[in-house]
């Protein structure tokens, strides 16, 4: 399984043109500063060669590679003049082209602990070329993807002892083409999800198996951990609370030993708050961290009522006595089928329409199916509440984020900020539902309708590599 | 009850989603491949890039692009008119001259997308593409000023200072072929962004096309095939 998504992901990391994945222009600038000069750049103040390095400038430019970004119709400079441009300008770089991408570099807002990580893996490399330092960072978001992988075995685990379900989830990880994708190109969004999927496997082993030390600064480590990745990774602070309070609930643990627990998970945090401070004060983030995610709590105008109705109208449809919603025509479709499942690049490498149609209604059955199985398990779940709460609190607490975001960001732009890919990190929630569903068939029927999900990944992740060939190189 | 599901079933699955994968093959993906397409050799300045604008182009006018480079597949180049153009537009002479090289076209357009047969030259060359307008009245090419674009090469009328925009201009191959039928193509354009070259993409395909599939079939199987627990497992 593991080797399977291994060669999926590379073949992203080979086929994607460098900087054609979500930001990855940003996020490499970033990497390539804190490997050169071990620190970040600054996110609000402007030096150096500005947000991309001298040389990261140079490829952008000398090989079309910025004017192909979202440009459906553009093609990258594979001729041998510019190519022969290129080789020469890499021969003469010197350190210092490498490192002056100082800033203003919008992705510094991001916490450093997954550029640190990329870091290693760019110093690690024998050659000095872009091209070696920008494998080797892509290289080593697939580690990350593979681990989520594994975690989505572990956390079935928890749950089952069949081989069959817990392969059958991690292999609705391995072949999601979203995920997948963005394993083979640099981005702090595969940390996330695997830090996410991680904090999933280890919540399921605590509410499972009861509380213990090293469970609880487990948790708590990878909460930090989040929160030390990305903006969106704050939304694992609320269900760390949850998930430990459940644990205590339902396994009763002795007054002293839960708060000897607590008392660690609380100086985890700790430690992890310290370094954001450390970071946030002495870093290039401008003093301000995470940017979207929180520069929006000072956004005016919210209103209970309106994000209540903006919600129920990304969902379903607009009913008579709610306000027209604020922003684009923007809602399930477009985050959980078309960005969610598959819009490769810079989001303009897309599936065919009928594809996403068929996915759509695939998403809709699968959640009728899910909503039927609960009932028709009801029984069972009752009995597993307390793991039941867990998922729901991790699933709710990133998608609350995720709206009250995009809500207050659409009450100042037109942007609704909110992409599918966004919700990776719940995608071992989301393969243990599908397993869920499959349990929950007769128990052939169950084995067939797991084949056949997987088999759907395979082919959409050949067609989706298959899409993104033809849109850059044909 | 134990969990481990009898040999024949566990091989009926899979030979099922084999058989799944084959149909896929053969309604999604190889129509994909055999498509004849025609393939496309650069894009100076490319199609529906942002920033869209128009360059009139006063009778007997002409606007060049310079610095573009031409290669031996760059056997058609395509130029896109004003949308909002009256057809037919007036005749344009098209030039593309490089050291040693020179190539010229009078085309009249009948469509929008203007496609001009070039003679390509032997060799890869910068080259200066040239527009001009033979024609009794105003031709509007479509144009952009995206300044990504513009980095690299701008308008430039004759005898004149660069404007702040570019006519769209791509090159295409003359004949159209299937991804299927420029594989070599493919992966060498590929390749050239990536620090392994052509050999490790070339190792992909069999990967990909028949490794994973048998892979993550494989250990489907072999989890159907392995015991362990029972249909009353808690959770899933």
């Amino acid at each position: 399984m593991l080797v399977a998504a291994a060669i999926m992901a590379t073949a992203w990391a080979l086929l994607m043109p460098p900087f054609q994945g979500p930001d990855e222009s940003e996020h490499f600038a970033y990497v390539q500063h804190v490997a050169e000069t071990g620190s970040a750049p600054s996110s609000t103040t402007f030096g150096g060669a500005g947000s991309h390095s001298s040389e990261q400038t140079f490829a952008m430019d000398a090989l079309g590679l910025r004017m192909l970004m979202a440009s459906p119709a553009a093609r990258p400079l594979w001729n041998s003049i510019d190519q022969q441009r290129w080789r020469e300008f890499e021969q003469e770089v010197t350190k210092r082209q490498r490192a002056d991408g100082e800033g203003a570099n919008p992705i510094a807002k991001n916490p450093p602990l997954y550029y640190a990580y990329e870091a290693i893996a760019y110093r690690a490399v024998p050659g000095d070329s872009l091209y070696d330092h920008l494998l080797a960072s892509r290289f080593a978001n697939i580690v990350l993807f593979l681990v989520a992988v594994a975690c989505a075995w572990l956390a079935a685990a928890e749950l089952t002892a069949r081989v069959w379900v817990r392969t059958l989830t991690a292999a609705i990880v391995a072949v999601q083409p979203q995920l997948t994708s963005m394993a083979g190109i640099v981005n702090a969004d595969t940390l996330l999800v695997t830090i996410w999927s991680a904090f999933t496997a280890l919540a399921l082993r605590t509410l499972v198996r009861g509380p213990s030390l090293a469970r609880f600064a487990g948790l708590s480590a990878l909460a930090a951990g989040s929160a030390l990745t990305h903006g969106r990774g704050l939304a694992l602070l609320p269900p760390l609370v949850v998930v430990l309070a459940l644990a205590c609930w339902r396994h009763r643990p002795a007054l002293r030993a839960a708060l000897r627990w607590s008392g660690a998970s609380a100086l985890v945090l700790a430690a992890g708050l310290i370094l954001f401070r450390l970071f946030a004060a002495g870093g290039g983030s401008g003093g301000s961290l995470y940017g979207d995610q929180t520069n929006y709590i000072h956004q005016g105008g919210f209103g209970v009522g309106q994000f209540a109705s903006h919600v129920w109208q990304f969902y379903l449809p607009k009913l008579p006595f709610l306000p027209t919603r604020v922003g684009p025509d923007y809602g399930f479709r477009q985050m959980f089928v078309e960005t969610f499942f598959g819009s490769f690049g810079w989001l303009e490498v897309r599936f065919p329409a009928r594809v996403y149609s068929g996915l759509r209604i695939a998403a809709l059955l699968g959640l009728a199916g899910l909503l039927i199985a609960a009932w028709s398990r009801r029984r069972m779940l009752r009995e597993q509440l307390h793991v039941v709460l867990g998922l729901v609190a991790i699933c709710g607490s990133l998608l609350a984020l995720l709206h009250l975001v995009s809500y207050l960001a659409l009450l100042g732009s037109g942007d609704p900020l909110i992409v599918g890919r966004y919700a990776l990190p719940l995608i071992v929630p989301f393969a243990l539902a599908i397993a869920f569903v499959a349990t929950s068939l007769p128990r052939r029927v169950g084995a067939y309708f797991g084949v056949l999900v997987v088999t759907v990944g395979i082919v959409l992740q050949l067609s989706g590599l298959l899409i993104t060939v033809e849109r850059f190189y044909v | 009850m134990s969990d481990r599901f009898p040999r024949r079933t566990a091989q009926a699955v899979v030979l099922c989603a084999a058989a799944v994968l084959l149909l896929a093959f053969f309604v999604e993906l190889l129509p994909r491949l055999t498509r004849d397409q025609r393939g496309i050799a650069s894009t100076p300045v490319p199609t529906g890039a942002r920033n869209a604008t128009t360059l009139p182009l006063e009778p007997g006018q002409r606007v060049c692009l310079d610095g573009v480079v031409v290669s031996p597949d760059s056997e058609v180049l395509q130029l896109m008119l004003d949308p909002a153009e009256p057809l037919p537009a007036p005749p344009l002479r098209v030039t593309v001259n490089g050291i040693g090289y020179d190539a010229a076209a009078t085309v009249r357009a009948d469509e929008h997308t203007l496609r001009v047969p070039l003679d390509p030259p032997d060799e890869t060359l910068a080259a200066a593409v040239c527009v001009a307008n033979r024609g009794r009245r105003t031709a509007t090419l479509a144009a952009t000023a995206d300044p990504r674009v513009l980095q690299r090469t701008r308008a430039t009328p004759y005898g004149g200072y660069p404007l702040a925009v570019a006519f769209q201009a791509t090159f295409t191959e003359a004949e159209p072929r299937s991804m299927l039928g420029s594989l070599d193509t493919t992966a060498e354009r590929a390749a050239t962004f990536n620090a392994l070259g052509p050999w490790a993409l070339w190792l992909l395909l069999p990967l990909l096309g028949l490794g994973v599939p048998a892979l993550l079939l494989g250990a489907y199987y072999l989890a159907l095939r392995r015991p362990g627990g029972s249909d009353d497992d808690a959770g899933t």
